[in-house]
């Protein structure tokens, strides 16, 4: 039988999902906390720098194309070195994973599920996101291949439907005295879309040709324009100050569409189920490359990779229900946000740079 | 000289298939002519035709004469009994009454005097004889002659053939399979007149030594795909080799999954264009179905009365069926979900109307949805079982009878009743019986997730459902395939069906060695 290979879309809907994921609900919040009426313009910006940056990733993968980062890693800096710099992308994913599970509970009690507790909520979807790792990339990458159009769908329909309630003059003044935060924001914006680090991870198992790059901006591209639309909607509906004191501003936007006459008059349930596969998505990425950061890590076979999948799990269930308040969690949330920038403008960008000499080196040896 | 010619021809053809994957064509036949050497040509003829295990030969001596001559057919097709009394016969007994009447033996007086057979004609060239050994007829050369006849000894329109109760087709031919394995390959061999078409042959079963036969196109099917067949077949031990279906699970990754990983057909048209997919077949005597792989789920939502309508039509049907596939799993699990968990998300005068249909019935919703649930398994089983005319009226006596009764003695509401006929006859659109049975398997646990998680237990199933479905691999493809991975060119034929003219290639998720179904007159045109 031929080796098996993600097929050159499946990059773009990977990398989407990748990018996609518990923020979608909270982008316009923190995009509007730093840059008020004018966030999407730094989102624009944030989304150009992603794009930039998300280049330099690929390029990454693309100069070692049969290993994945933690691979890449132990390649260029050595066994201990190299597992001294997967450390902290194990901590962040860790953590970032654990508490968009905590965020996504606290969202799924307010809008579907009220007298449910959180433990079964968080649990259940590790579940099926552990079973999906357990089933290997390509099981994955047909999920999204699923996933994606229906989320991104659904989150068009939720951009169209309240076209009846936008008010342009939320958007005004434009760039009036502002400039300074719309610069600031630009990182915030930036932070939104660093999920496309995922590349580095499915780089190895794709089929390589000339149209494999255009898919990966493509996939770069569609959450930033969701994303920029989202936040564009939410303003022209709700105004600047109103986001502000929302918790979840796309599930609220969600809330204010009414279809009268219709089979289903309130969409917001509808568009929180859809929202769980989006959750879906990114849990079972983010859960992929920890299982493989501490394969690597641990220099373990493959063979353990299951024990290795629920031990995460069992972490993770820890961490999303160690903080008691969810306003705490909201913001302790953000803080991990925040450090992924660091990832993203700093070590990506470094360890490309040694990878760039150290393959220089192999070729003149 | 002519060997040089032979063989420089022979390369140009080879170059013409490989571009342009002609090969099921006999037109590249047309150089090779006859030789003198009855051997030569009955070898030559066999190896054109890929020697399968029907091809059948018989060399003799023309009756009281030094003539060597052998006659050769599709024993499928043709009528061994008219091939006995009316060509072998008159040569190797009658012959002599001929000998004695002074008449020359030659090519001439065995065409005009000694075949009692209606059509019988001269054919110098290996296309025209292969083209009608296929189409049933026996070839006949003699020694000397570098020219054969071809004799007319078809029988197909006598043979019986079962018509489809299972795979029912509106537009689409009405044969089916029958149980006896000769009839089945001349089912196939009518439908494909391809010299690649390969039939090999197993003995399955220690006791029972069933015959079956693996179908494929040589040139067309992936020989991976092939290969791995064989060696499942070969190692398939049975006591007794019954069915089509046993065979299949036997062979398959997965047999204890709920879909099906092999497709049980009872249609010749469909397993022939399947087989021009580039899938593989296997048929089984006793058996009046065949088996066929790999298999996908958008194959088994795909129906022959799909290429029978307009592209238009049929992609809207289709979709249907998928609809239908949705809501014959979750329909009571989604009704469940919005009146226990999410009321709001219908409009007040319909969860109105709801509460009040549901007012004095002792259940739960899930109990009731249970309980209807389990009388629609049974009634379907009863019917299945029974004469067809009394199943009928186990239909009416339970849909009617029962349903309404139990309405009117409060211990189930309309409304379910409603949303259980629905989800009974979303499921009879599926097209594929065994796909059926496994979306009906699935309500009940979706079902349960409704009652405890609402719609989130509905999305967390589903995303469970999808993972299972999404790591399947059948014969190595991919369950979902061709919706994922994705391939665009193989969209326009799984949830819509592109018009005809589009749909030149192959499905490219199949591997087929060929890709082209059809080139355009101007590539025909480089190609001469």
């Amino acid at each position: 039988m031929k080796e098996e290979r993600l097929m050159p879309p499946q990059v773009m809907t990977l990398t989407a999902c990748g990018i996609l994921g518990i923020d979608i609900l909270i982008v316009q919040r923190d995009m509007v906390g730093v840059a008020g009426q004018d966030a999407w313009i730094s989102l624009i910006l944030g989304g150009m720098t992603a794009m930039i940056l998300g280049s330099v990733c690929y390029y990454l993968a693309h100069l070692y194309p049969e290993m994945d980062l933690p691979q890449i890693l132990l390649h260029i800096f050595g066994d201990f070195f190299g597992r001294i710099i997967l450390l902290p992308f194990i901590v962040y994913d860790v953590l970032y994973l654990g508490m968009s599970l905590r965020i996504f509970a606290q969202a799924l009690k307010m809008f579907l599920l009220s007298a449910t507790p959180m433990l079964p909520i968080v649990v259940l979807i590790l579940l099926a996101a552990g079973y999906a790792v357990c089933k290997g990339v390509f099981a994955i990458g047909g999920i999204m291949d699923i996933i994606f159009p229906l989320c991104a769908v659904t989150i068009l329909g939720i951009l169209l439907m309240p076209m009846n309630q936008i008010h342009l003059s939320n958007l005004k003044p434009i760039l009036y005295k502002n400039t300074g935060n719309v610069v600031k924001g630009i990182l915030t914006g930036y932070q939104q879309f660093t999920g496309y680090g995922t590349i580095a991870y499915f780089y190895c198992y794709t089929q390589k040709t000339k149209g494999t790059f255009k898919w990966y901006l493509a996939g770069l591209g569609i959450p930033i324009f969701l994303y920029i639309a989202l936040t564009l909607i939410t303003i022209m509906v709700f105004g600047p100050t109103d986001i502000g004191y929302l918790t979840y501003p796309t599930l609220t936007l969600a809330k204010s569409i009414e279809i009268p006459g219709t089979f289903l008059e309130r969409a917001e349930s509808f568009a929180a189920i859809l929202w769980i596969n989006i959750v879906f998505v990114s849990v079972a990425l983010l859960l992929f490359r920890t299982k493989r950061n501490f394969l690597e890590l641990l220099h373990m076979k493959t063979k353990h990779q299951n024990y290795v999948i629920w031990g995460i799990a069992l972490l993770l269930i820890g961490i999303a229900l160690f903080i008691r308040s969810g306003t705490e969690a909201i913001s302790f949330f953000s803080k991990i946000k925040k450090s992924s920038r660091i990832f993203g403008l700093l070590i990506f960008p470094f360890i490309t740079a040694m990878g760039y000499i150290k393959k220089r080196r192999e070729t003149r040896a | 000289m002519v060997k040089l010619l032979k063989r420089r021809l022979e390369k140009k053809d080879r170059k013409k298939d490989k571009k342009f994957g002609i090969k099921g064509d006999t037109d590249h036949l047309k150089p090779f002519r006859l030789s003198e050497i009855v051997e030569d040509n009955i070898t030559r003829l066999k190896n054109s035709m890929n020697n399968t295990f029907d091809i059948k030969s018989r060399e003799f001596q023309i009756g009281g004469t030094k003539y060597q001559a052998a006659i050769l057919y599709i024993a499928d097709l043709v009528n061994e009994e008219m091939i006995m009394s009316h060509l072998l016969k008159p040569l190797i007994l009658q012959s002599t009454a001929v000998i004695d009447s002074d008449t020359e033996v030659n090519f001439q007086s065995v065409k005009d005097s000694m075949l009692s057979i209606g059509s019988v004609q001269e054919a110098e060239t290996f296309d025209e004889i292969v083209l009608a050994v296929m189409s049933g007829d026996t070839f006949l050369c003699i020694q000397g002659y570098a020219k054969g006849l071809i004799v007319n000894t078809r029988e197909l329109n006598g043979k019986p053939f079962a018509v489809p109760t299972v795979e029912p087709s509106v537009k689409g031919p009405q044969e089916a399979f029958v149980e006896t394995l000769k009839i089945n390959l001349g089912l196939i061999r009518k439908r494909i007149r391809d010299p690649n078409l390969m039939l090999e042959e197993y003995k399955i079963g220690r006791r029972s030594k069933s015959e079956s036969v693996l179908v494929y196109i040589k040139g067309i099917a992936d020989p991976d795909i092939v290969e791995d067949l064989r060696k499942r077949l070969s190692s398939v031990d049975l006591d007794m080799g019954q069915s089509a279906f046993q065979i299949g699970t036997l062979v398959t990754d997965r047999p204890d999954s709920i879909f099906p990983q092999v497709q049980i057909t009872e249609r010749p048209d469909k397993l022939v264009v399947s087989l021009s997919e580039g899938r593989v077949a296997v048929l089984t005597d006793g058996s009046p179905n065949a088996i066929l792989v790999p298999v996908t789920l958008p194959i088994l939502m795909q129906s022959p009365d799909d290429y029978c309508e307009s592209w238009l039509v049929s992609s809207l049907i289709r979709i249907s069926r998928y609809v239908g596939l949705f809501l014959s799993s979750l329909f009571p699990a989604i009704y469940i979900a919005i009146t226990s968990y999410n009321p709001g998300m219908l409009p007040t005068r319909l969860v109105l109307s709801i509460a009040s249909t549901r007012t004095g019935v002792p259940f739960s919703a899930f109990i009731e949805a249970l309980l209807m649930e389990a009388v629609l398994e049974l009634l379907q089983e009863a019917s299945i079982r029974l004469p067809k005319a009394v199943g009928q009226t186990v239909s009416i006596v339970g849909g009617l009878v029962i349903g309404q009764s139990a309405v009117q003695a409060g211990i189930v509401s309309p409304i379910m009743v409603i949303v259980i006929s629905v989800t009974a006859v979303t499921s009879f659109a599926i097209p594929d019986y065994s796909l059926g049975l496994a979306s009906r398997i699935l309500r009940v646990p979706f079902m349960i997730l409704a009652t405890t998680l609402g719609s989130f237990g509905i999305a967390i199933g589903m995303l469970l459902l999808l993972t299972y479905l999404s790591s399947l691999k059948n014969f190595g493809i991919r369950y979902l395939s061709p919706i994922t991975p994705y391939r665009f060119q193989d969209w326009k034929d799984t949830v819509i069906r592109a018009p005809f003219k589009d749909l030149k290639k192959r499905p490219e998720f199949l591997n087929p060695e060929d890709t082209e179904r059809s080139h355009s007159r101007k590539k025909e045109k480089e190609i001469s």
